[in-house]
């Protein structure tokens, strides 16, 4: 048995909602079926949940066109006064990179640990006291994983403005966290009806027993 | 210790308990118990995907198995050479052969002995292989046939000139001497070669040690885990390789920095018009980072994660010719085995590996030495 498989654009409709429901739907859905960005297998999050899909994000940033795209339309979401995107060392960076040159932004690269979360350490670049950050990352369940960058930020005596992310798979969960954090954010996309997050004792998959686990942190 | 206990030991991931196992080797199993070598050899090829281990279970190989060769070679020579230390006539006709004298004539000469004497000395060197004597065309006089030595003489005079070689001592010398050798580098990844010698002092004789440093640096290298530095260090070669890998990419993403050596030196390989692909899981972020930060179209790297997706084709199109890069020699080796990288091989038109000097690597994989 495969352990992956790409999904193609019916099912992609169903797996994945995005916000706006105007116009850029379609365009997201058709851009993870054409690049192969959106896998169905059976993956192992951060937070420990198991679930059936994963966004590849790596695969659709090889597009310039794609990516360029994604970022226009996150970066008309947040005020544009941003001194600094900071990213982690991941397939975010190249999001990350993508706004801060539409925003005229630095950018500072934090370290990510073993398990490839990101840490509360810079890798690259600077941030100084006073500048204003935008934290950046490509896909998050909730975003729990970029606290540290938060951190990060008010370490070097920073501002974080605004957190911008392409797919929030929890999306609830995500704008929980901001405004826990009191940080404005926001992203493209989210986990659809056909897409569930299970705990690992609830996988349906693990039941099956026929898909290894792959650690969904190792794909991008 | 027991060889289970060591065998549990190596299926630990703790430094600590893996050094301790390599001790036990070098200090216990060794000492007269090759067989328990072997099987702790086996083990560890069997059992683990480990780079270090499969290297550490090939150095206790090499070095088993060199010492095992010397050990047979000197059980081999003894005899004779305990022969011509006993035997004058021998002794000095050998050395005469040696010194050019060829036919019975000249022997005789140059040891002042009988031609009779030399004639019988003649046929006891020709029966113990020690000469040879090649037929002469046309056919003369068969007792003027011109002699010379053969190499097992030359061996068996010349060791019979040195102190005679222990060579059982040899061996469980040598697997002491890469077993610490590998415990220090799992411990600290680095050892000296005076702690070495320290080491072996215990165990050998200290004429004997520099060859069984020699021996046991040389197995080590040759498995790939360890380079011998200009300030005659031993560090593990795959970490001081990552080091200077990660060095240079961290480089690659300054932005004040324009020298990007070890990608660099990747470009230089790659065809006319073509691609470099890195082979990398070490750092992949980064190369991926450094690749796009530097805006290198000529790049392109390819993870474990690529062969799941199927996105090689895409990274590495079909039309373009590329050299492909491997990031370490553990990652060229384990991928030996694997259809998709063979697939992928099978297109580059050149395959090359970052390794340090010294590193032995599969056929057809051509290093590119970093240090």
């Amino acid at each position: 048995m495969r352990r992956l498989r790409t999904v193609g654009l019916e099912e992609a409709r169903d797996v994945v909602v995005v916000t706006p429901r105007r116009g850029l739907p379609e365009l997201m859905h058709r851009a993870l079926a054409d690049t192969g960005a959106l896998l169905h297998g059976h993956f192992g999050l951060h937070g420990g949940k198991h679930t059936e899909y994963f966004i590849r994000f790596r695969a659709l940033s090889r597009s310039p066109q794609l990516l360029g795209l994604v970022a226009d339309h996150l970066v008309s979401r947040i005020e544009p006064d941003v001194t600094t995107v900071i990213v982690p060392e991941s397939a975010g960076f190249f999001l990350g990179d993508a706004l801060a040159q539409r925003l005229g932004a630095g950018i500072a690269v934090a370290r990510t640990d073993l398990q490839r979360r990101p840490a509360r350490s810079l890798y690259n670049g600077n941030v100084r006291a006073g500048d204003r950050v935008l934290v950046v990352n490509d896909v998050v369940t909730t975003g729990a994983s970029l606290e540290p960058l938060l951190d990060l930020a008010a370490d070097h005596g920073a501002t974080v403005t605004g957190v911008l992310v392409f797919g929030a798979l929890d999306g609830p969960g995500f704008r929980a966290i901001l405004n826990r954090r009191g940080v404005p954010g926001d992203h493209l996309l989210e986990a659809g009806p056909a897409w569930t997050l299970h705990p690992p004792d609830l996988c349906p998959a693990c039941g099956r027993g026929e898909l290894p686990l792959l650690p969904a942190a190792e794909l991008n | 210790m027991l060889r289970d206990e060591v065998l549990e030991l190596l299926s630990s991931s703790d430094p600590t308990d893996l050094a301790e196992a390599a001790r036990a080797i070098g200090r216990d199993l060794a000492h007269h118990r090759t067989a328990e070598v072997d099987e702790v050899r086996r083990h560890l090829e069997q059992s683990s995907g480990d780079a270090f281990a499969q290297g550490f279970a090939l150095a206790v190989e090499h070095i088993a198995s060199s010492f095992a060769v010397a050990g047979a070679e000197a059980d081999e020579l003894a005899p004779l050479t305990r022969a011509i230390a006993l035997r004058a006539g021998w002794r000095k006709v050998l050395t005469a052969l040696a010194g050019g004298a060829a036919r019975p004539s000249e022997l005789a000469l140059a040891t002042a002995l009988s031609r009779s004497r030399i004639s019988h000395v003649l046929a006891g060197l020709e029966r113990a292989a020690l000469i040879e004597r090649p037929r002469v065309e046309p056919p003369g006089d068969g007792r003027e046939r011109p002699c010379r030595l053969t190499p097992l003489g030359y061996r068996a005079l010349s060791e019979g000139a040195r102190a005679p070689v222990v060579a059982g001592a040899d061996l469980d010398a040598g697997v002491v001497a890469t077993t610490y050798l590998l415990a220090k580098l799992l411990g600290r990844g680095r050892a000296s070669k005076a702690a070495l010698e320290d080491a072996l002092a215990e165990h050998l004789d200290r004429a004997a040690i520099p060859r069984v440093i020699d021996t046991a640096l040389r197995a080590a290298r040759n498995a790939g885990l360890a380079v011998v530095g200009p300030d005659q260090a031993v560090t593990m070669a795959e970490l001081h390789l990552q080091d200077v890998v990660a060095d240079a990419l961290a480089d690659a993403l300054a932005d004040d920095r324009p020298a990007i050596p070890v990608i660099d030196l990747a470009r230089a390989r790659a065809p006319q018009g073509g691609l470099v692909v890195v082979r990398s899981e070490l750092m992949r972020s980064r190369w991926d980072i450094a690749i796009a930060r530097r805006g290198l179209d000529d790049l392109r790297l390819i993870a474990s994660a690529d062969w799941l997706t199927g996105e090689v084709d895409q990274i590495a199109p079909r039309d373009r010719p590329f050299a492909m890069v491997y990031d370490s020699p553990s990652l060229a080796r384990s991928e030996r085995g694997s259809e998709h990288a063979r697939a992928l091989l099978h297109r580059a038109d050149s395959v090359h590996c970052y390794a340090v000097a010294g590193t032995v690597l599969p056929d057809g994989i051509a290093a590119i030495e970093v240090a």
